[in-house]
């Protein structure tokens, strides 16, 4: 009966308009936030109760005293009223949660050394770990700095599939082939084009004040197509304003700000690109360095048609189909999917790649298009070891946040059976058990908030220094980046919250409380030990590996064999797009005129090749020798520029004047001689090209040279080898007698005299060439290496808190056997043995793990195991060993050291 | 005496304070008075049950509370009816008869 009226009040009360639930919304707000003070509204209400029971019985004759009784009896237990009534208005649980909350900071107040280690851990895990996801977020889905994200605007770009079979290159594409993307207005709103040439910079007013700066010659809808407007001047002029007109530009806001000094009155002014007067109509927003972003920040924007006359290149390559040089991007029209645009843009690649024997191959020049993002200038090239590289680095974050989580955990495991008793007396008191769970929990997540809270500090300092480091990159701070690092961190706390927790108070109250139980202390130490060994087998695989990691970037900055010359010679270079006959002879005659200044020792002339991989079989040299790929660099080296750059030729001869590189003559590196041949005589041995763009088929070595000079140097390159010539732009290398810088000014003036038609663009020595690579390569390990360092700390931390705090749960046992008369020494080395028999264990677990881990790291990247792996190995086991024996030795002595009754008494 | 109270149904007790108070807006001890008056000492409502009732009556919006002096000058908490007080209490009324209706009915077969 009562269970239907009970559902007829609960139906009629369903229709509750908006007003009524906003009625109830605030009286709950209310009775939580004003619970003091509607506490003692009802201790008031039921007090003037009681008085006026007490007076009306008082007025029907009964005496003050029995009145009081009476009414009391009548009204009931106050308390257990009063307790009833605040049920009766909801919002219980808070206090709860409050209650909760203080008793967790008394007990985080109490065990201050193990709180902070915690929270630091997690904070430097959560933090270094956002930060990370951040940039590697940022690097694969934001647009270059200063373009605002917007699904519309997309990359159109070239494919080149002839080089090498199954890789795919990038390649430019000529102008009429963009006009062909272009017409397509029922998948583009509008597309945008750039070329990109490095030029000279004259900013001087007076006297000439050199750069070296990028231009971008642009379509006049480019900045438009980007969405970016400039942040000072009117801009680029309209598209129909052609040439005669004086040529004008924009300026980056870095150019601006360090060499305009952030003046205002920079729009109208001129200055020089390659000797050409330009006049400066506006400043780029900060940090926007234009759809792609290598390359300096000192850039300029000008109409694609000064092109020819400031890169002294002719007018009709715009015309050609042959001189493929512009970069695009597009709007696309409202309803259009990039998979649609891809359809419509590969179709006509396919098409335009016709007219030019270049690409006869079906399918070898194609396009595609894909969202505008940073780092996809250039399309992927399907070889499956890059994949396997940013899976790797994708993980490389997640690792690190899993040292500091098993720290963490280990280290809340360590606490929960450190407070058995106490949840042992609470439960034996009548605690509930899901309350005792929930003030775990609770403490458990505050532990993961104050982690996140001090994590964002650490975020933010890591940004900046990012933001600083790398100035072609967006950062963003993303939602989702955040949102995982914080779940991260409050997941951290639950899962390691809720497994003591339910284990701590699943014990039997009396075996706890009475602790003698010898099964409880051996599941305890057995318990420990095992984390213990867990902790060192996990983090010593994790360490490895970012050993490793450090280790090949360091490696790479070392790699930088230089010329024993490299401050005594120039590399000048001159800006040009295709070598004509008529720049031939211009280098010809200046390299003349070089020579003849005073203070030069030799000016070379050397082709760069643009393409220069070669991928060569060793097939057939020798008797049952298998066919295996080899792939380097191919470099030019004309007759006297293995002398100039002091390589040594350790055996056979370098290239005479009479070497043609048709003729396929090459002389390789002592490694590589090595490498295929072992000890025999590598001379006269033929090498088969594959693939390449070197004129000759067949190679045959004349040489070999010691490569750990390799005169101009480049990270990238892993092994090279030189032939006569190859076809490409040339520069010219000039040794000096003396330091090469001072020579400099006086080189680039006579070029100016002597070839004014070819812009000098820059006269730097290698010593300072080397040096800026190396800079950049540091920028870059940076991140790596800070990583590396991090993950080094957190595991010490960790493993010393968690050694630590084994021994010193033994306090007791300490003192029972000091207590007993053992030698205070004798016991600390007893447990000093101990622990150091458990580390081992963890050590060999951890290192049969760190096999297989690096196994992995190295399968995945297709090379082969860097070497001072053993260094690293062997560093990683001392620190390791190191760190748990004095986290062992400094509690036991300490444990040893205090009289043994209140060790007896400690727990 | 309080032995021989009826006990109360369940849930009536909401539906006896919202229709005394609508009746006249007056605070709890006396209402207590009232109803043991009004149904002539039947049902004895102590203020165990009453204050729980009231305090959830007014977290659900149906009655509301305001300090004033009673006629004896003493400072009392006096409840009232709201908007929404008086649609439940008209629904619950109409529910409640229709049901003592039924039961009525049901009572009289012999």
């Amino acid at each position: 009966m009562g269970t239907f009226f009970g559902c007829a009040l609960g139906d009629s009360a369903g229709d509750v308009n908006l007003m009524e639930s906003l009625t109830r919304f605030r009286l709950w707000l209310r009775s939580v936030l004003l619970r003091r003070r509607m506490d003692r509204d009802m201790r008031e209400e039921m007090g003037s109760h009681l008085e006026q029971s007490v007076s009306r019985l008082v007025a029907r004759g009964m005496t003050a005293e029995s009145a009081r009784r009476a009414a009391g009896r009548e009204f009931g237990n106050l308390d257990v009223l009063q307790e009833q009534a605040r049920d009766a208005r909801g919002g219980r649980w808070i206090e709860s949660v409050v209650q909760d909350l203080r008793f967790g900071m008394r007990h985080f107040a109490r065990t201050p050394l193990s709180t902070v280690t915690m929270v630091v851990l997690l904070a430097l895990g959560i933090g270094f770990n956002t930060v990370l996801f951040t940039v590697i977020y940022s690097f694969v889905s934001m647009p270059p700095p200063g373009i605002a994200r917007d699904a519309s605007l997309v990359r159109i770009r070239g494919l080149d599939r002839s080089l090498v079979a199954g890789r795919t290159y990038a390649r430019n594409a000529s102008y009429p082939e963009y006009l062909e993307y272009a017409a397509q207005r029922s998948v583009f709103a509008a597309v945008a084009a750039w070329s990109a040439s490095e030029v000279a910079l004259d900013v001087g007013e007076t006297e000439a004040q050199l750069l070296s700066a990028a231009a971008r010659y642009v379509t006049p809808n480019y900045f438009e197509v980007l969405g970016v407007r400039p942040h000072l001047g009117p801009g680029l002029p309209a598209a129909g304003v052609g040439d005669g007109s004086p040529h004008v530009a924009v300026i980056s806001h870095a150019l601006w700000r360090r060499h305009f000094s952030r003046s205002p009155d920079v729009i109208g002014r001129t200055v020089k690109l390659n000797e050409v007067p330009v006049t400066i109509v506006g400043v780029a927003p900060p940090r926007f360095l234009g759809a792609t972003t290598w390359g300096t920040e000192h850039r300029l924007w000008l109409p694609l048609y000064a092109r020819a006359a400031v890169q002294r290149g002719s007018a009709s390559a715009l015309a050609s189909h042959d001189s493929a040089f512009l970069g695009m991007a597009a709007r696309l029209q409202p309803d259009v999917s990039v998979e649609q645009a891809n359809a419509v843009v590969q179709a006509i690649a396919a098409r335009s790649a016709l007219g030019t024997p270049r690409w006869s191959a079906p399918d070898a020049a194609s396009a595609d298009v894909a969202p505008m993002r940073a780092d996809n200038h250039t399309p992927p090239s399907g070889e499956p070891p890059q994949i396997a590289g940013r899976v790797m680095s994708l993980f490389i974050p997640l690792l690190i946040l899993l040292i500091p989580c098993t720290n963490v955990s280990a280290l809340l495991v360590g606490l929960a059976i450190a407070r058995r008793r106490e949840i042992a007396v609470r439960l034996s008191l009548g605690a509930a058990r899901r309350r005792l769970v929930r003030q775990l929990l609770t403490e458990s997540v505050l532990l993961s908030l104050a982690a996140a809270a001090l994590g964002l500090f650490v975020i933010w300092i890591g940004l900046k220094v990012f933001a600083a480091r790398f100035p072609s990159l967006a950062l963003a701070l993303h939602p989702p980046a955040f949102a995982f690092a914080f779940g991260i961190a409050i997941l951290t706390g639950l899962l390691f919250g809720v497994s003591p927790a339910l284990h701590a108070t699943r014990l039997a109250v009396a075996d706890i409380l009475k602790d003698a139980a010898v099964a409880v202390a051996s599941a305890r130490s057995r318990l420990q030990s095992g984390l213990v060994i867990g902790l060192i087998a996990m983090t010593q695989p994790l360490l490895l590996m970012m050993g490793v990691f450090v280790l090949e970037v360091l490696g790479d900055l070392r790699a930088q064999p230089s010329s024993p010359f490299s401050d005594r010679i120039l590399d000048v270079r001159f800006n040009r797009d295709r070598s004509t006959p008529a720049d031939e002879e211009s280098l010809m005659r200046l390299q003349a005129r070089f020579s003849g200044l005073p203070g030069i020792e030799t000016v070379m002339l050397r082709r760069t090749g643009g393409w220069a991989e070669v991928t060569l079989s060793a097939a057939g040299n020798t008797a049952g020798e298998a066919a295996r790929s080899l792939s380097f660099s191919l470099e030019s080296a004309p007759p006297g520029y293995l002398e100039m750059m002091g390589i040594p030729v350790v055996r056979g001869r370098s290239f005479h004047a009479a070497d043609r590189e048709e003729e396929g003559g090459i002389v390789i590196g002592r490694d590589l001689a090595r490498r295929v041949w072992g000890t025999a005589d590598p001379i006269g041995r033929r090498l088969a090209r594959v693939a390449g763009t070197s004129r000759a088929t067949e190679f045959v070595v004349i040489g070999v040279v010691d490569e750990t000079i390799a005169g101009e140097s480049d990270a990238n390159i892993q092994s090279r080898a030189y032939v006569a010539d190859l076809a490409g732009p040339s520069r010219l290398l000039i040794r000096t007698r003396g330091p090469a810088s001072p020579v400099a000014p006086l080189i680039r003036a006579t070029a100016a005299a002597e070839a004014p038609q070819l812009p000098l663009t820059s006269a730097t020595t290698l010593a300072a060439l080397e040096a800026s690579s190396r800079r950049v390569l540091l920028a870059a390990a940076s991140g790596a290496i800070g990583g590396g360092v991090i993950a080094l700390f957190l595991s010490a931390i960790g493993l010393y808190a968690i050694v630590a705090f084994a021994v010193s749960q033994r306090t007791r046992e300490i003192g029972i056997r000091t207590a007993m008369g053992a030698d205070p020494q004798r016991v600390v080395r007893m447990f000093f043995l101990r622990g150091l028999r458990v580390s081992l264990i963890g050590l060999a677990t951890g290192l049969a793990l760190s096999v297989l881990a690096v196994r992995a790291v190295a399968l995945s990247e297709g090379e082969p195991p860097v070497r001072g792996l053993a260094l690293i190995a062997a560093l990683v086991v001392t620190l390791v060993v190191a760190v748990a024996c004095v986290a062992t030795w400094v509690p036991a002595r300490r444990a040893a050291g205090i009289d043994p009754l209140n060790a007896l008494r400690a727990e | 005496m309080p032995g021989a109270n009826t006990p109360l149904l369940q849930g009536t007790l909401d539906l006896i304070v919202l229709q005394l108070l609508q009746a006249e807006p007056t605070n709890g001890y006396d209402l207590t008075l009232r109803i043991q008056a009004i149904t002539k000492d039947v049902l004895n409502v102590n203020a165990g049950s009453l204050y729980p009732a009231l305090y959830r009556l007014e977290q659900r919006g149906l009655i509301r509370a305001a300090w004033d002096e009673t006629a004896s000058g003493r400072r009392a908490k006096v409840y009232s009816v709201t908007a929404s007080g008086r649609r439940h209490l008209a629904s619950q009324r109409e529910t409640w008869e229709r049901f003592s209706g039924a039961l009525s009915a049901i009572l009289r077969v012999t």
